[in-house]
């Protein structure tokens, strides 16, 4: 994969993707690879896993991208739970899901979130979102 | 007795029988020789001194002589004894008067023997002298008589009847304490008041006016010589000018008086006192006259003077007839002169029936049964009797003495002769001696006469012991006159020595004085005294008597004094009085009354007073007075009686029959009462009670109308109207309350609510009434009647008098039943509605909810299609990739149907208008695992059920329930799944907490147990929410709606469901419905 920017030349980026729903899984890493970027994605399916990996204290996200809509483990709960984590306080959380009620948008930023993501109807679209996010 | 006289023989040897009257002759006939006296003629000379005192006394006198007692007494005595005499003569002394000698007896016999004498004042005794018992009174002095060899000869008594003195004092006395008015009118002698110089009658008692012999009306108020015209100019006013200007009292034994009476003119005799009346000042107002009529004593007197000359004359005149009666033949030969004594003419033949028939039939009988008699052979033939005929010419009556002798032939009388001889006159003289005696008697009884013989020439006083005793002495011997004439009070000594003086020229001694006793006590004497003449006519001797007065003196006093008490008496009453005689008159009038009609109390007697009587009044008064005096009845009459100012006044008058001591009827006495003011203002209560029961009758007869008018409203009232006392006692309810109580107003009144309806006491209007009693107007809108499942609103009024006092309660019940079951009909739809709202508002809630999660998750599968179709086209040369994405778009397509079906569902749920039918839910359960049949198979699940119950529900839902439990139980399994259904009954009350729980109602609990995958308690309040799923997508599909569907129905079906899981082990669905 070719850099497309400065500030990514020195480094890979680590982004951590917390979502349930596999084809969302896939969709996001082809949006990832479309950036051209050295970008490493990893993945949790529910809130409980991926805490459990950010607690083993060996891994640490560039970007975390929360689904709102997991089992056991809703989206939110997942946030503050991350949040209460000292070590990842400056990383940026975003959320990420299919629909954003102006509220519950609202309330991820009260809970520390840094954007939000509406799950796109395109992979291209989806590149230029992260794009976005990434640049940041 | 006629015979004794004739036949009278006076020997020397008796001739101490002097001037005894009847009792002479018949001492001197009696035969002493059959006593322990012995013949008269050889009595000792004590013996014959006494008798002659005896005789001689004008008093009652009696010597008992001898052991024996033996009685001598004399006319005076005998006049005394009734019947009783003449037997007593010479009876002896227990044997005689045993009623006597058992009250005195002992003091007599001790006199006898100890020559004691004695002295026995006003002695009561029970004596039968007129053939019945009569309480008397006698005083009695008793001498001892010495005979010549100085012992006791016998005892001499000299007795004075006392019975009237006694009886008078004691009618005195009664009177004292009684009243005052009686004992003037009751007085025994005469009594006037003469008022003034005009001498005005003032008062005068009946007995006065019988002596006047006017009415009280002729005399009272009136000067007495106006009244009393024919006493006029008979020196009457001078005495009376005398006495009231010197204030010496005038006093006159016998005086005589014409006055006109019964019609004609009449002379009277009466003793007379005139008495002043002084004032306080010692002026002479009046004059109190005092008469005592004596005309009857003093005619008789004259009329035996009368008597005694024509007796003389009768005897001279006397003819004597003969007669000549033949018993055998009948023949009968009267001589002329015996024809003149009965007045037959000459040719009048004469036999024994004519005779007969002119005997007096009275005495007829007695007549011929002497004739009879004297015919007896068996008797001596004497004849001798006295009787009356009616003479032949005037019819006239004559008393006859016939004397006559029988001459018997071999005991059959032959020839009857004898003499006839009219004693009419003498018979008469005899009569009026008797009566004469009698009166004197009478006169003299009521003195206690002391005696006296002085002899003027020789200046020797003999006296009786009375005397000595009248004088005070004791001792009774040794006394010279001046003895006497020292005590007399010296103010009195020069009417003695004048009265003396008078007597040497008249022969006759009158005068009262007091004699002082050395006790000092005073005592009216009164001397009587008669001067006997020398044959050269100067005076030799006076007899005379002594008479104590003090007692009729103290009487007269006693009358004045109770006049006059009672005059201030009658004339201090605050009331009017009168007294009435015995001849309706009224004869007195107060002060009071006189002030009340200002009339003089002259012009108000007899009838003057009735003039002031109102004449609409006049005839009521009179005729109730004269029917109570006939009935001798009180009476009480209200009538107007004239006063001082002319106008008529209302008077109560009232009257009393009064009556003497001795029961007799006196008249009346009244007492009258101004009682103007109490009757005006009675006629003035009357008409205002008048007034007040018209205007009352008026009010009534309105109250009438507005009650029956009220009475009409309370009837035609369609609210309950009942009225109850202070106790809560019916008073009165009306016909809506009847109706509704199913009591009439008649059953319950005067009952208490609480027996009425027992149950009242603890319903909410018990304490209504109560609070009403205390004043309080209640009113309770809501008021429900649990007897009559009715509604009401009731008021309770409590009912006050004008002092606020609450006497009831007015409860006024208006019947809302209607309004309040529409009321809570109402309110029930609108907690219906309001319960519907929040259904929907929840729906809708839900909807919204519903809707955006809906948005959400469908968006999911539709965006991944169109992000998948997007990478088809990018991998289009690559024909497996784009498989790849083929599938994944049919998988997305797929999802979203089954999302849309089961939103279809969830939405359906919300439909309430299902409805419930009873459901098996064996058939339910049956359905479903026939369903997953090919499910079941694949996974090799093992499906057990009990027996399920038949509930009410809707078959589609239940089987919905069934089939996502079930469903679930095989989808979200490792192992081969095994599900057990469960269900039982529970009681109400065993339940398990729960905030939809239905208390009242009885649950089913079906239990659907599976050995699933479970998962966290935690999470058990997540799983029935819409498009939550526990369990990722890759590994347990399910659309996040099937639990939250089952929440749905159970609820519908108002039980509640709950879970139970651990994960790996399994999970329990509790499912509780209500039997319905």
């Amino acid at each position: 994969m070719k850099n497309t920017g400065d500030l990514m030349a020195s480094k890979t980026l680590n982004c951590f993707l917390i979502d349930d729903d596999p084809d969302d899984q896939e969709i996001f890493c082809m949006a990832l690879e479309d950036m051209g970027e050295d970008i490493n994605c990893r993945y949790a399916s529910d809130g409980v896993e991926a805490l459990k990996v950010l607690n083993g204290n060996t891994y640490t996200p560039d970007y975390i991208f929360i689904d709102m809509n997991m089992p056991r483990m809703n989206g939110n709960e997942c946030l503050q739970q991350i949040r209460t984590i000292i070590r990842l306080k400056d990383v940026p959380v975003y959320m990420y899901s299919t629909s954003a009620d102006p509220e519950a948008v609202a309330a991820t930023k009260e809970l520390g979130a840094s954007g939000f993501i509406v799950k796109p109807t395109s992979v291209a679209e989806l590149t230029k979102t992260l794009h976005f996010c990434l640049r940041k | 007795m006629d015979q004794q006289e004739d036949t009278a023989v006076t020997g020397p040897g008796i001739r101490f029988l002097c001037g005894g009257g009847e009792m002479e002759k018949l001492i001197r006939a009696y035969d002493w020789s059959h006593t322990s006296l012995g013949a008269i003629e050889a009595w000792p000379q004590s013996l014959r001194t006494a008798v002659n005192i005896c005789l001689s006394s004008p008093f009652a006198c009696l010597v008992l002589w001898g052991p024996d007692m033996v009685r001598i007494y004399n006319n005076a005595y005998a006049a005394m004894l009734g019947n009783k005499h003449p037997a007593l003569l010479g009876s002896k002394g227990k044997e005689g008067f045993p009623e006597v000698w058992n009250r005195v007896g002992h003091i007599l016999e001790a006199a006898f023997v100890k020559g004691e004498s004695g002295n026995l004042v006003n002695q009561p005794f029970m004596i039968n002298r007129f053939g019945r018992d009569e309480e008397c009174y006698f005083s009695i002095s008793i001498s001892p008589v010495f005979n010549e060899e100085g012992q006791s000869g016998g005892v001499m008594l000299s007795i004075r009847e006392t019975t009237d003195l006694v009886l008078s004092d004691k009618r005195l006395r009664t009177l004292r304490d009684k009243q005052l008015a009686n004992l003037f009118i009751q007085a025994p002698v005469a009594i006037a008041i003469l008022r003034g110089p005009q001498y005005i009658v003032e008062t005068a008692n009946v007995r006065m006016l019988e002596v006047w012999g006017k009415t009280a009306e002729q005399m009272l108020n009136k000067p007495l010589f106006e009244g009393l015209k024919d006493a006029a100019g008979q020196g009457f006013e001078a005495l009376l000018d005398n006495v009231f200007k010197t204030g010496q009292r005038f006093v006159a034994e016998e005086i005589p008086v014409v006055l006109h009476r019964n019609g004609k003119d009449e002379t009277v005799y009466v003793k007379l006192v005139y008495e002043a009346l002084k004032e306080e000042d010692g002026t002479v107002s009046a004059v109190m006259a005092l008469a005592d009529e004596i005309t009857g004593l003093v005619a008789n007197r004259k009329k035996v003077e009368e008597s005694e000359a024509r007796l003389r004359m009768a005897i001279e005149s006397t003819k004597l007839g003969t007669w000549d009666y033949s018993p055998q033949t009948g023949e009968l030969n009267w001589s002329d002169e015996c024809r003149a004594i009965y007045a037959f003419p000459p040719e009048k033949e004469i036999s024994f029936e004519v005779f007969t028939e002119h005997i007096y039939p009275e005495d007829r009988e007695y007549a011929l049964a002497e004739i009879r008699k004297s015919l007896d052979p068996g008797g001596k033939g004497n004849y001798d009797i006295t009787y009356r005929i009616i003479r032949f010419d005037d019819q006239s009556v004559r008393w006859i003495r016939a004397t006559g002798k029988v001459y018997f032939n071999q005991e059959k009388p032959e020839r009857f002769i004898g003499t006839v001889v009219d004693i009419t006159e003498s018979r008469m003289l005899e009569q009026a001696l008797r009566e004469n005696e009698q009166r004197t008697r009478l006169a003299i009884d009521a003195a206690q006469m002391g005696t006296f013989d002085w002899n003027i020439k020789a200046s020797t006083f003999i006296y009786s012991d009375r005397l000595a005793h009248i004088f005070g002495y004791t001792e009774t011997a040794g006394l010279v006159q001046a003895s006497f004439s020292d005590r007399i009070h010296p103010d009195d000594r020069r009417t003695r020595e004048l009265a003396h003086q008078r007597s040497m020229q008249s022969g006759v001694l009158f005068y009262e004085a007091r004699v002082v006793w050395p006790d000092e006590s005073m005592h009216w004497v009164r001397f009587n005294g008669k001067i006997v003449y020398d044959e050269d006519g100067s005076p030799f001797k006076m007899y005379g008597t002594v008479l104590d007065i003090t007692e009729q003196k103290t009487m007269i006093h006693e009358l004045e004094e109770s006049e006059r008490r009672f005059k201030t008496l009658a004339d201090t009453a605050p009331v009017m009085i009168w007294t009435s005689g015995t001849d309706r008159m009224h004869d007195f009038f107060n002060k009071g009354w006189l002030d009340f009609t200002g009339r003089k109390v002259e012009e108000e007697f007899g009838e003057g007073w009735t003039k002031g009587i109102h004449p609409d009044d006049l005839g009521r008064r009179m005729e109730i007075y004269n029917s109570a005096f006939d009935a001798r009845r009180k009476f009480s009459i209200e009538f107007r009686l004239r006063n001082s100012e002319g106008s008529y006044r209302w008077v109560l008058d009232e009257g009393t029959p009064r009556y003497d001591s001795s029961g007799a009827f006196m008249g009346y006495i009244g007492s009258a009462l101004d009682i103007q003011e109490r009757k005006m203002a009675r006629e003035e209560l009357e008409r205002k009670v008048l007034e007040r029961t018209s205007e009352l009758n008026k009010s009534n007869s309105e109250l009438r109308q507005q009650k029956e008018f009220v009475d009409t409203i309370l009837q035609s009232s369609v609210d309950v109207i009942v009225v109850l006392d202070s106790e809560l006692r019916y008073v009165t309810l009306n016909r809506t309350a009847s109706e509704l109580y199913h009591v009439t107003a008649e059953e319950v009144k005067g009952r208490l609510i609480v027996d009425v309806f027992p149950g009242a006491r603890t319903s909410g209007m018990y304490h209504d009434l109560q609070k009403a009693l205390e004043g309080t107007t209640v009113h309770n809108p809501k008021y429900r009647s649990t007897v009559l499942a009715k509604h009401f609103e009731n008021f309770y009024i409590p009912l006050k008098d004008r002092n606020d006092k609450v006497y009831g309660v007015l409860l006024i019940s208006h019947d809302n039943t209607a309004i309040v079951d529409a009321a809570e009909q109402l309110e029930s739809t609108n907690r219906m509605l309001e319960e519907k709202n929040l259904a929907l508002e929840r729906s809708n809630r839900e909807l919204e909810s519903f809707s955006y999660v809906a948005s959400h998750d469908l968006q999911e599968p539709l965006r991944k299609i169109r992000t998948f179709s997007e990478l088809v086209q990018r991998h289009m040369n690559n024909e497996q990739e784009a498989k790849k994405y083929f599938k994944k778009i049919d998988s997305s397509a797929q999802r979203m149907s089954e999302l849309i079906r089961a939103v279809l569902n969830y939405s359906r749920l919300s439909k309430t208008d299902e409805h419930f039918e009873e459901t098996d839910l064996n058939k339910i359960l049956s359905h479903v695992k026939s369903d997953f049949e090919l499910l079941i198979a694949e996974k090799g699940a093992v499906i057990k059920a009990s027996k399920l119950p038949v509930i009410k529900g809707v078959p589609l839902q239940l089987n919905q329930l069934f089939s996502n439990l079930i469903g679930n139980s095989i989808k979200f399994s490792e192992k081969k799944p095994r599900i057990t259904i469960t269900s039982r009954m529970i009681e109400p009350g065993e339940m398990p907490k729960h905030p939809d729980i239905l208390p009242e109602a009885a649950y089913v609990e079906l239990i659907f147990k599976d050995n699933g995958i479970g998962f966290e308690q935690q999470y058990a309040g997540q799983v029935f929410t819409i498009f939550k799923r526990l369990h990722g997508n890759q590994a347990y599909s399910g659309t996040g709606i099937g639990l939250a569907l089952c929440k749905k129905i159970v609820e519908n079906h108002k039980g509640f469901i709950e879970v139970q899981s651990e994960p790996g082990k399994g999970t329990e669905f509790f499912i509780y419905l209500p039997l319905l």
